[in-house]
């Protein structure tokens, strides 16, 4: 099976939603957790499925692009629910319950998208996303062109 | 948060409305999270990374709507969540400086532009 027909029927058949809510089986979640995960369940696999059925049929290029665009935007929607969780805990004690499960969502979509990406490509992706996230500065200096722009982002 | 939401009916308005709701309290949840002046870095930080990601999925959005006008196949619920995303992205650039977004988005979209090159789908 093609890469786009497996993804067409990871998400045509409901699997990605199921693996999304997998994750919280068992777990008694408040109504507005529960429905900022369905949200997100509904949108990113309704995502996944419009570059499938809209811009693969038409360019291989523009449909490889494009999901390893949507893999970078997750990529970075799960490091920022990943650190309010993280920082909530800090200060609290206790779970930020809707960013814990979101990026736990996230991290399921993610799993189900790299496996189509080439491991060059995300380690070039996943690097970018943790330098700016963490702000090693200089590691992403190295690699912009011009080389200076970054220095005014590190003022 | 306005919503344009000309065309759309009720399903994909509440929907549009419950996004404006989720992104607004993505927000509060970082402010919440970093509320002190030393976070202040990385909260600029990780507010420029909502930026790329709103601005990626704009792009995501816009892409698809290209697509489907090759063939004809109308989303109205796509543009009007584009439109959304730019006047959150807008409001997002009143506290990111300009010569930073310019960097962020020449180096994501140029990252892009090489990775589209390789191609290792099977169509």
């Amino acid at each position: 099976m093609s890469t786009v027909a497996r993804l067409h029927e990871v998400v045509a058949s409901g699997q990605l939603a199921k693996k999304i809510f997998a994750n919280v089986e068992g777990i008694d979640l408040s109504d507005e957790v529960r429905d900022r995960l369905t949200a997100f369940a509904k949108r990113r696999t309704a995502g996944l499925g419009e570059l499938t059925t809209t811009i693969s049929p038409v360019s291989n290029a523009d449909f490889y692009r494009a999901l390893a665009a949507f893999w970078l935007e997750l990529r970075f929607e799960w490091q920022r629910h990943n650190l309010v969780s993280n920082y909530h805990a800090i200060r609290t004690g206790g779970c930020h319950v809707a960013s814990f499960m979101l990026a736990a969502a996230a991290s399921s979509v993610l799993a189900c998208i790299e496996q189509h990406l080439s491991d060059e490509d995300r380690a070039l992706m996943d690097g970018f996303a943790a330098e700016l996230i963490s702000g090693t500065h200089l590691a992403l200096a190295q690699r912009l062109d011009p080389p200076n722009a970054t220095a005014e982002y590190a003022a | 948060m306005a919503v344009i939401a000309v065309g759309l009916g009720d399903a994909e308005r509440d929907r549009l409305i419950a996004l404006a709701v989720d992104r607004s309290r993505s927000v509060v949840d970082l402010a919440d999270a970093l509320p002190d002046a030393e976070d202040e870095e990385e909260l600029y930080r990780v507010i420029a990374a909502l930026w790329l990601q709103l601005r990626f999925e704009w792009q995501r959005h816009n892409d698809v709507l290209n697509y489907a006008a090759v063939g004809e196949t109308p989303k109205p619920e796509l543009a009007a969540e584009g439109c959304m995303g730019s006047l959150m992205l807008e409001r997002l650039e009143g506290v990111l400086f300009p010569t930073h977004l310019d960097t962020l988005s020449g180096y994501a979209f140029g990252l892009l532009a090489a990775v589209g090159t390789r191609v290792p789908v099977s169509p």
